[in-house]
């Protein structure tokens, strides 16, 4: 049973749980520093014209969409959760997300508006 | 003898039935069903800011030239993506004190709790007063609403995120006010995993929103 589990049975978490939780807790807030600092300096590359603009979006994308993700997994406890509360944060975004990329091909082939 | 091994919704309580049958709580659902409706509309705002910047290839898009701005400027002022940036990692380091705060009440240490809570929400108006520091400069260029479309969708996105954050300093005032009277234990805080989820949702929100606006 898992620290979350216990809380929602209303008994106070096994300790060794939180400390695993707590583990992963500082790791993430360090590989988001870290990313959010790379973010930057390929920012700089791509204002410095060193990388074409879209492999540098895509790039830039991918990982602001990497740290969303750990975010959400480890912070918002999404990995020690049941899986409907996932399903249920999921499920909006993929149907917008494809929303989006039809509207974004309309704009590049469409008449400028 | 098996209503004796199995309580029934009437035994317990619809939130106690809940948590033991399903592994949460009707309100942990509600708060997810609130930040999926909510993303929605983020994703709405950010669509149109996308859409809108693919009809305005290149220079139409931030016009550093031509009748923008205010007498003696040329065109519309550039963001600070330095200083943003450092707006984005205090929402990180919020991010980081809001989990500590849940993990001291689960061992309950009530003095890490309010300790914790207390520097998330500090780092929240920190954040916001960034922001709106960030505003004034960039009116005071000229930069509003109606100078353009690429100004327009600026406002609107990192404003409806500023007013997420505004509200979401406010939660977490109100929850620290209780944690400083005790409200809460390691068995019984809901209500603090619950604030963490919408501040949590905050950060996700922004992490994107910078990337996509600041940065190229």
């Amino acid at each position: 049973m898992n620290a979350h589990e216990h809380a929602a049975e209303g008994s106070a978490p096994d300790v060794h749980e939180l400390d695993h939780h707590l583990g992963d807790y500082k790791r993430i807030i360090t590989i988001l520093s870290v990313a959010t600092l790379v973010e930057f300096g390929i920012s700089y590359v791509i204002s410095g014209g060193s990388l074409p603009l879209f492999a540098g979006i895509l790039i830039l994308v991918a990982i602001a969409f990497f740290k969303a993700i750990l975010v959400a997994k480890f912070f918002m406890h999404l990995r020690y959760d049941a899986r409907i509360l996932a399903i249920i944060a999921a499920t909006p975004l993929l149907l917008a997300s494809f929303i989006n990329v039809i509207c974004c091909f309309d704009a590049i082939k469409g008449p400028s508006i | 003898m098996s209503q004796a091994l199995s309580p029934t919704i009437d035994d317990l309580g619809q939130t106690e039935h809940s948590k033991r049958t399903l592994g949460f709580s009707p309100g942990k659902f509600a708060m997810w069903l609130f930040i999926a409706q909510d993303a929605m509309g983020f994703v709405g705002l950010l669509s149109a800011y996308i859409v809108i910047r693919s009809a305005h290839p290149g220079s139409e898009w931030i016009p550093t030239v031509g009748e923008y701005g205010w007498e003696g400027h040329q065109g519309l002022p550039p963001l600070a993506p330095v200083l943003t940036g450092i707006n984005t990692f205090i929402l990180i380091v919020s991010s980081f004190t809001m989990v500590l705060a849940l993990d001291r009440i689960q061992r309950g240490n009530q003095a890490g709790l309010k300790l914790y809570l207390g520097l998330t929400a500090l780092l929240g108006a920190t954040f916001l007063g960034i922001q709106v520091y960030e505003y004034q400069h960039l009116m005071s260029e000229g930069m509003h609403m109606s100078a353009h479309p690429y100004a327009a969708t600026f406002f609107l996105c990192t404003g409806f995120h500023g007013a997420h954050v505004f509200g979401g300093v406010i939660y977490l005032t109100i929850i620290w006010i209780r944690a400083m009277r005790g409200n809460f234990t390691a068995a019984n805080h809901s209500p603090v995993e619950l604030a963490g989820l919408f501040w949590h949702f905050v950060d996700l929100v922004w992490i994107i929103l910078f990337t996509i606006i600041y940065l190229f």
